[in-house]
């Protein structure tokens, strides 16, 4: 069992004292900084890339992955108690963590979270110990017209993502994808929609228009609503999973460890896609999917446990290729080049102990973030007790620091209070802001991969029928957009949407 | 008489704020008496971060004044060059630049800022060398194959790019106005995705940087064809520079310096002048450059601005020639 032998030389990398404690360091202010809105990995791991100089580089790798899948637990905290998504993946947590929280359970949803964060963890060290490099093959399948057909799958599971009227829900992805068109076209290098704003000409970043739809917004309406917040924190009960919890839960852990070890090989905003995915997917089979968008269990358990596992499955492409997935991917590119190791096809046979010791560390640091997390719930959910005045005007301050933190610039802040103002203008319309973000992150990349498809095809459309994994992502496309049209289902649809 | 000698304290007193900050702005060697800001264009994690964060620590202990490196991104680094060109010019605010921005000014109609005369340029920092890589299911073994089959099927040959306008890009547009060919230039947003069809083959050909090639042309992953810098490449010696090959005048590296604010004190710059390059000849310096796939260098300020000067005018007549825009 050539598997488990390396695994035994990784865990004898991971678990020397000296990388146990770097690891727990990782973990720790990964968590810190994910709970502290705004502030996100990439900046602090940029930060710290200097301090890792004097560092052994697997202890160095391990402590900046520990950063990265720490930050990824912490965000699910803010995105439950206040509503703040920090990062792309916390946007689906938002939906139904904060219900939970509004109801009193958010001891119950934080547990959940954890938990289903650790097993989907497991899973996807799992996943990278054994089915790397072959699983790397798969990414170099995707081409642009294979991202093209799965970000037209992704739009169209969007539909799914809201709860209310359908023609709302279009229109608000529709607006997305023209939020998503701001900047400059990767194609002729024109500038759209900038009007000659140099801040501008890059796009609007993710975590600008998230901040402002969700929090921004969320504290203007909670200082509307001042008596309906009190009331909500005064019956803080359940910190534990119920045993009916545990019941809904596992199957939506399940399937969203799944549908997140899958997408987040694909380089290229797979990883981004998979909590999307796993809620659309567990608001499809759930039996009381009436009840997503209002605190459902499954609602919370399916995205974190998926927003893990893709987390650690894009260190795939990263460990066997050499390819970032992501900004925090590109980032330990540059630690290890720092450190003298050029990421490519060779890591595996020339640096087996980092590359082993890492996935040792990475099962390792999830263990350490469970158990550094559930004793931590009890006072997080304590800090919803403080009262509102004091609260809000510090998520303003961090939220500001975290976005003036993304680019240095004071313009981004402006830009998210413009966003807060219009996301209480979609909050009066009873426009719900999720599938405006689904629509914001995939429109952009849709358009890169159609032209550049196009481009390679020289024009021939017929290239996303011809290329077997486009086709097939079409035909489901096709599949789930008959779903939501077809009169039976809509009607059912209505019934259980009209609020 | 206390009450007198108070007044005469409180006249002194007010003497000595009031001549304060006159000398600080005459006297030369007072420089530097508070943080000095190192402005970085680009994202963390780029080549141009990584040379200010390895420079900075550095730099700041032989000043005896912290050095802090500020991440200024934003259109292909205008908004970071743009804020430095306006800077003060005290001597407190300095960026590392890339002839990036001498393309850029060409290639934006509305660049705020003119990246020859705006800046007072304060010593080289380190060159970056392109490799020209294709895949090996294309067959193509040698530039000289790659000329024959782009001239037996013009525009069929794809290659891509980190984006327009971007070195990778004005590398390849110089070699096709050099040889004659016609490449289709297939943009991406980074090089990460534009490797990964290059190494499925959905793309043909491509400049990369030096260090991130070799580790796929070891694997047999890509092929490599030649050099685009003057001198053939410590890490592939065996490998031509396209010079060689015949193609005059396929200088296609990469550089990166130092650079102040217009107007910046002449003694400030000699200082950081002297300062840096003792920084960029120390032996730690250049083996974490060398990991980027860097190679530390510096020159004199008026060696710098001959250089500005003449990559401006350039590139400013290939993008012209080939008319690309991207603005």
């Amino acid at each position: 069992m050539e598997i488990i032998s390396n695994l035994i030389l990784g865990l004898g990398v991971a678990l020397t004292p000296i990388n146990l404690l770097y690891c727990f360091a990782g973990v720790l202010l990964g968590t810190l900084i994910g709970v502290l809105p705004g502030i996100g990995p990439v900046a602090t791991i940029a930060m710290l890339l200097p301090a890792t100089f004097a560092l052994n580089p697997v202890t160095a790798l391990i402590m900046l992955a520990g950063i990265y899948y720490g930050a990824q637990y912490g965000g699910s905290t803010s995105a439950i108690l206040v509503n703040i998504p920090g990062e792309t993946s916390s946007v689906v947590t938002c939906l139904d963590g904060y219900q939970m929280a509004r109801q009193g359970r958010a001891g119950a949803a934080l547990s959940v979270a954890a938990l289903g964060s650790f097993f989907a963890g497991c899973v996807a060290t799992v996943v990278i110990a054994g089915f790397a490099p072959p699983l790397a093959e798969v990414a170099l399948k995707f081409g642009p017209a294979e991202y093209f057909s799965l970000m037209v799958m992704g739009l169209v599971a969007a539909v799914v993502l809201a709860h209310g009227s359908l023609i709302k829900a279009i229109a608000m992805i529709v607006l997305g994808l023209l939020l998503g068109l701001v900047g400059t076209d990767v194609n002729s290098g024109v500038s759209r929609f900038s009007f000659d704003i140099p801040e501008l000409s890059d796009g609007i970043g993710f975590v600008i228009v998230a901040m402002g739809v969700f929090g921004f917004t969320e504290v203007i309406v909670n200082l509307e609503l001042k008596e309906a917040r009190e009331v909500f924190f005064k019956k803080v009960s359940g910190l534990w999973l119920t045993r009916a919890d545990v019941k809904a839960a596992t199957p939506a852990v399940l399937r969203g460890t799944l549908i997140g070890s899958v997408l987040g090989i694909l380089p290229g905003g797979g990883a981004l896609l998979s909590s999307f995915a796993a809620y659309s997917l567990e608001k499809k089979v759930s039996k009381n999917s009436a009840k997503f968008g209002k605190g459902a269990i499954e609602g919370v358990a399916a995205p974190e446990s998926a927003n893990n596992a893709g987390a650690q499955t894009s260190f795939i492409p990263l460990l066997t290729l050499g390819i970032p997935s992501n900004p925090v991917m590109a980032l330990m590119v540059g630690a290890m080049t720092i450190h003298g190791i050029q990421p490519g096809p060779q890591i595996v046979t020339n640096q087996p102990e980092m590359f082993w010791g890492m996935i040792a560390s990475m099962w390792v640091g999830n263990l350490m973030l469970v158990v550094l997390n559930l004793p931590m719930i009890g006072l997080w959910v304590k800090l919803l007790t403080v009262p509102y005045r004091m609260l809000f005007p510090a998520i303003l301050l961090f939220c500001a620091i975290g976005i003036y933190s993304l680019s240095n610039s004071g313009f981004d802040i402006y830009l998210a209070v413009l966003f807060g103002l219009l996301g209480y203008v979609f909050v009066k319309l009873a426009c719900e802001p999720a599938p405006l973000l689904l629509g914001f992150i995939l429109g952009p990349m849709m358009e890169e991969n159609l032209r550049r498809a196009m481009l390679l095809s020289r024009g021939d459309a017929t290239v996303f029928f011809t290329h077997p994994i486009s086709l097939g992502m079409l035909i489901a496309a096709a599949a789930l957009l008959l779903i939501v049209v077809a009169p039976a289902v809509r009607k059912k649809r209505e019934d259980v949407f009209v609020e | 008489m206390p009450h007198l000698t108070f007044r005469i304290f409180l006249a002194a007193l007010a003497l000595a704020c009031a001549s304060l900050p006159a000398t600080a702005q005459t006297v030369g060697p007072a420089w530097p008496t508070q943080t000095i800001r190192l402005i970085v264009p680009f994202t963390p994690g780029t080549g141009m971060d990584t040379i200010a964060r390895i420079v900075a620590p550095k730099l700041g202990e032989r000043l005896g004044q912290a050095v802090i490196v500020e991440n200024k991104p934003g259109a292909s680094g205008n908004i970071g060059a743009d804020a430095v060109a306006k800077a003060a010019p005290d001597g407190y605010t300095l960026m590392v630049g890339a002839n990036t921005m001498l393309m850029a000014a060409s290639l934006y109609k509305s660049v705020p800022f003119n990246p020859v005369t705006d800046f007072a340029p304060i010593s080289l920092a380190a060159w970056g060398t392109l490799m020209l890589v294709t895949n090996p299911k294309t067959g193509i073994n040698s530039v000289a194959d790659l000329i024959a089959k782009a001239k037996a099927s013009p525009g069929k040959l794809t290659y891509g790019s980190p984006g327009v306008g971007t070195p990778h890009h004005m590398a390849m547009e110089l070699f096709k106005d050099l040889t004659g060919t016609d490449l289709l230039h297939v943009p991406y947003k980074g090089s990460s995705g534009a490797v990964v069809d290059l190494l499925s083959g959905s793309i043909d050909l491509m400049f990369i940087p030096i260090h991130v090639a070799m580790p796929y042309v070891k694997a047999g992953k890509l092929k490599a064809l030649a050099v685009g810098s003057p001198k053939r490449h410590p890490l592939a010696p065996d490998l031509p520079t396209l010079q060689e090959l015949g193609i005059k005048g396929a200088e296609v590296d990469m550089w990166y310096a130092f650079l102040a604010p217009k107007g910046t004190p002449a003694p400030i710059i000699a200082k950081l002048n002297t300062e840096l390059r003792a920084i960029l000849a120390l032996a730690d310096v250049k083996s974490a450059f060398e990991k980027q796939g860097l190679y530390a260098a510096s020159n004199s300020s008026a060696e710098m601005a001959t250089l500005m000067q003449k990559d401006f005018i350039r590139w400013a007549a290939i993008i012209k020639k080939n008319k690309i825009s991207a603005d």
